[in-house]
């Protein structure tokens, strides 16, 4: 036997990897989330993405008579020991065809030594009782009802009412760009803000349009698990990135590589800022905090340069649902795009 | 090669428990003997990485891979002592016949795995690199883990003649790392990827040089 060195061992300045080949990881696995996830999390990860490719192989047609179905992270047990009677599924990460109708999937992470069995459900109500009856509220789980292509994630010991809920869109074969930022925003105001019955509960006493306090964080906190549902593993998304010019609410970032020199990239970053406007304060207020808005976005622009667009969401709580002209204005004049969403309160008086 | 680990051998055993441990939440088990050689491999080779002593900075290159004698041995002990299975025992063909089996937790193997890591701080830090290793190579396509760990930057670097034994004690010896912080610094500055997603990307990388 012989001692051997590495022959590069003094090379400190010698590239040791291929960047073509790092680039194209870098391209299809992103930059990840900004901390670590953890097991469950990486589960649902996983499930989600295969489901996603799994949805965009079938037509609608063909969901409409499926059954909901179920998949279950074993943690650090032995997947086939969680539920009885429970079956292998060989090679079911690596199909599209599988049949999910009525099943219950019980795997490892990243989907692996899937097990499974049929039991069939009418609706995900009926799935997520089924679950409990069989102690599986100390498990996070996944209920899909593929018929409305969505997803129920029920995490280890939450309440089930306080699950989080992904769509899947239908097929959607362009990769992301930034372009698609305004019709993702508008999808989450429909989903979340629009009206007090939204996913963000961020009204006290939505009668008399009384906000909870801290309503932007209330947002922020929905608003990056929308974006990390839905424009993730694309691009990273991340809060509060404190800069020396103070802390931005959302950062989407994005690796673009470029089509005439594959071995080189480039990083485009968009920046939200959230604003909410508030019903008890006077209107040169809430323009005034609106305005502040579009300066952070410059001092986060001068502190990171990048390229990239910049957003003022301003979720707007007044009681008339207006315009400001010259947060508008100010926004043309510095290249910041400016989106304001009406919270919708139908029952209260005095709202215009 | 020293058959002395760098650790004490008790803390070598608690790392190997935990890496069958890690491998059986990542679906990786039962983990067939060649598996388990570069799981151990790549465990020593990127503990640095998460600023952890490994229980040994060098392998023994071999044409059958990386091969550690010792944590074999250990691995065995730990099949006696009925903290981890064996299953699938069989003798290779050819002149050097060796027996080879697949390993997996036990039900007393898993307990003891979490009662280390709720009473051991260290144990505790070792099963989160471990967790996050075995993710990593959960990750990698079923079927590709052996000839993806074979492309580790440190294992296949030219000019290593087999049944010689690589060291990666230093930090310019430390290939797999630094091929891992190289990747991750092709990020931009305040994008930088989590350790546990450096791993990833280490190995998404070796799969397609194996590829």
């Amino acid at each position: 036997m012989t001692r051997a060195k590495a022959e590069s061992a003094g090379g400190e300045q010698t590239s040791l990897i291929g960047k073509d080949k790092a680039f194209a990881v870098l391209c299809e696995e992103s930059l990840g989330s900004a901390e670590p996830l953890s097991l469950e999390e990486q589960f649902i990860e996983a499930v989600l993405k295969w489901l996603r490719s799994w949805f965009d192989d079938k037509e609608s047609a063909e969901l409409r008579t499926m059954a909901p179905c179920v998949f279950v992270f074993a943690g650090d047990e032995e997947p086939v020991k969680v539920l009885p009677d429970l079956k292998s599924a060989p090679s079911f990460k690596s199909s599209t065809d599988a049949s999910l109708s009525g099943h219950v999937h019980v795997s490892a992470l990243q989907m692996r030594k899937v097990v499974r069995k049929k039991v069939g459900f009418s609706d995900v109500s009926e799935a997520v009782s089924w679950m409990h009856d069989n102690g599986l509220q100390t498990y996070t789980c996944i209920a899909v009802s593929l018929k409305a292509r969505e997803a129920l994630i029920l995490r280890q010991g939450v309440d089930p009412d306080d699950c989080s809920k992904v769509a899947f869109a239908e097929k959607n074969s362009s990769v992301f760009d930034f372009s698609q930022v305004p019709a993702l925003l508008d999808d989450f105001h429909n989903r979340h803000t629009k009206t007090h019955l939204g996913h963000c509960r961020i009204w006290a006493k939505a009668s008399e349009r009384v906000l909870k306090q801290l309503p932007e964080q209330q947002i922020q906190g929905s608003l990056l698990s929308f974006f990390e549902f839905t424009v993730r593993p694309h691009v990273m998304v991340d809060e509060e990135i404190a800069t020396y010019k103070g802390r931005c609410d959302v950062r989407l970032a994005r690796w673009k590589r470029l089509t005439d020199d594959p071995d080189t990239g480039v990083f485009e970053v968009c920046y939200l800022e959230l604003k909410v406007l508030y019903p008890k304060k006077s209107a040169i207020w809430n323009q005034e905090w609106a305005l502040s808005g579009i300066q952070q976005l410059l001092d986060y622009r001068e502190a990171k340069p990048a390229p990239g667009p910049s957003y003022l969401c301003c979720y707007d709580g007044r009681l008339a649902d207006a315009d400001i002209p010259a947060v508008e204005k100010r926004a043309k004049e510095v290249g910041v795009f400016s989106k304001r969403f009406f919270l919708q309160t139908p029952k209260c008086k005095g709202v215009s | 090669m020293r058959n002395e680990p760098d650790l004490p051998r008790e803390h070598v055993r608690a790392w190997l428990l935990i890496l069958v441990g890690a491998s059986s939440t990542a679906g990786l088990t039962p983990l067939p003997v060649q598996l388990f050689h570069r799981m151990v491999f790549l465990s020593n080779s990127l503990a640095q990485l998460y600023e952890t002593q490994p229980p040994a900075e060098l392998v023994l290159k071999q044409d059958r891979g990386p091969y550690y004698p010792q944590a074999e041995f250990e691995l065995e002990r730990l099949a006696i002592q009925g903290l981890v299975n064996m299953t699938d025992m069989r003798w290779t063909e050819g002149a050097e016949r060796q027996m080879e089996a697949s390993f997996s937790l036990s039900s007393a193997g898993l307990s003891c795995v979490r009662r280390l890591v709720a009473k051991s701080s260290w144990c505790a830090s070792v099963h989160s690199f471990l967790i996050d290793l075995a993710a990593a190579v959960a990750h990698v396509d079923e079927g590709y883990e052996v000839s993806t760990a074979d492309r580790d930057l440190t294992y296949s670097q030219p000019g290593i003649q087999d049944r010689a034994v690589i060291s990666f004690r230093s930090w310019g010896e430390r290939l797999s790392q630094r091929a891992t912080e190289e990747i991750a610094s092709l990020s931009p500055p305040g994008c930088e990827p989590s350790r546990q997603h450096q791993l990833r990307l280490y190995l998404k990388y070796l799969e397609r040089l194996a590829a």
